[in-house]
């Protein structure tokens, strides 16, 4: 640890993970286990914890949210399925078709590109889908909002979209199909 | 503030900044929003160490003149290490 200056932080992944002992007979033979505090990140899938390094002269952390408080990709995720769900419902869609709708929504997020993941997705989900016939709204432009910050809610609803409630957890809001097209598209 | 309350975090820390709240120049990676928050909390930015995840965003910190730690999953080490390696 030659390199850490004091009030440095140190992330662990694997710490007291009984499949990979290695990190945590590091931290005893490096830095002891009853010199510094551990702290356990209560967010985080990956089982991350926190070691913070007492410093004196640091008197303030700041810490980004989205991501590093919570893990940001599952709660992406529960919108993702939210939205999967209702497309197949309004939609007929078949379970296989709704797996590739979420796994094509996944991908966008992934890929870093993350500009109207939702209307691309539904754009390529679009051929697959058949004949319009049984798909007429497919003529119509959707848009589908998913946000917390109320400007966005905001938006929606001035530009006559219906919002619908959905379950807090997952702070989603989803904007129906609207005749004529949306301000979206 | 909704997920801080989701989190039950509401109450954990001296001061909020939402970088969504500012316009496109002034939200991340702008400096402006960590400069504002060290304003906030009367601290110096080398009195302050910031602890982020995203390096395009959070790049920020460092042009305020605040320490950085990245807080790195397996597939960021992996695309950070490759992306040192060129």
């Amino acid at each position: 640890m030659p390199h850490l200056t004091k009030g440095s932080i140190v992330g662990f992944d694997e710490l007291n993970v009984r499949a990979y002992p290695g990190e945590t007979l590091a931290l005893k033979e490096v830095l002891g286990l009853d010199r510094y505090k551990i702290r356990r990140s209560n967010f985080h899938r990956y089982n991350r914890i926190l070691s913070l390094i007492r410093n004196e002269k640091i008197k303030a952390v700041i810490f980004d949210l989205d991501g590093t408080l919570y893990d940001q990709g599952a709660y992406i995720d529960q919108g993702f399925q939210k939205v999967a769900s209702k497309v197949q419902k309004d939609f007929h869609l078949k379970d296989s078709q709704r797996s590739a709708f979420l796994k094509k929504m996944r991908d966008l997020y992934r890929s870093n590109d993350r500009v109207r993941i939702f209307n691309r997705a539904l754009r390529w989900l679009k051929p697959s889908m058949g004949s319009a016939r049984s798909m007429p709204m497919w003529r119509t432009t959707f848009s589908i909002i998913i946000s917390s910050a109320p400007e966005d809610q905001f938006m929606a609803a001035s530009c006559g979209f219906v919002v619908l409630a959905a379950p807090a957890e997952t702070a989603i809001r989803i904007g129906h199909p609207r005749p004529g097209g949306g301000p979206n598209e | 503030m909704n997920k801080l309350f989701e989190l039950g975090l509401e109450d954990t820390f001296d001061a909020v900044e939402i970088s969504g709240f500012y316009p496109v120049s002034k939200a991340k990676p702008s400096p402006f929003m960590f400069k504002r928050i060290l304003h906030r909390l009367h601290v110096a930015p080398q009195e302050a160490m910031f602890v982020g995840n995203d390096l395009l965003q959070d790049i920020g910190a460092l042009k305020a003149g605040m320490p950085f730690y990245y807080l790195a999953d397996r597939a960021q080490l992996v695309a950070l290490r490759k992306e040192l390696a060129k």
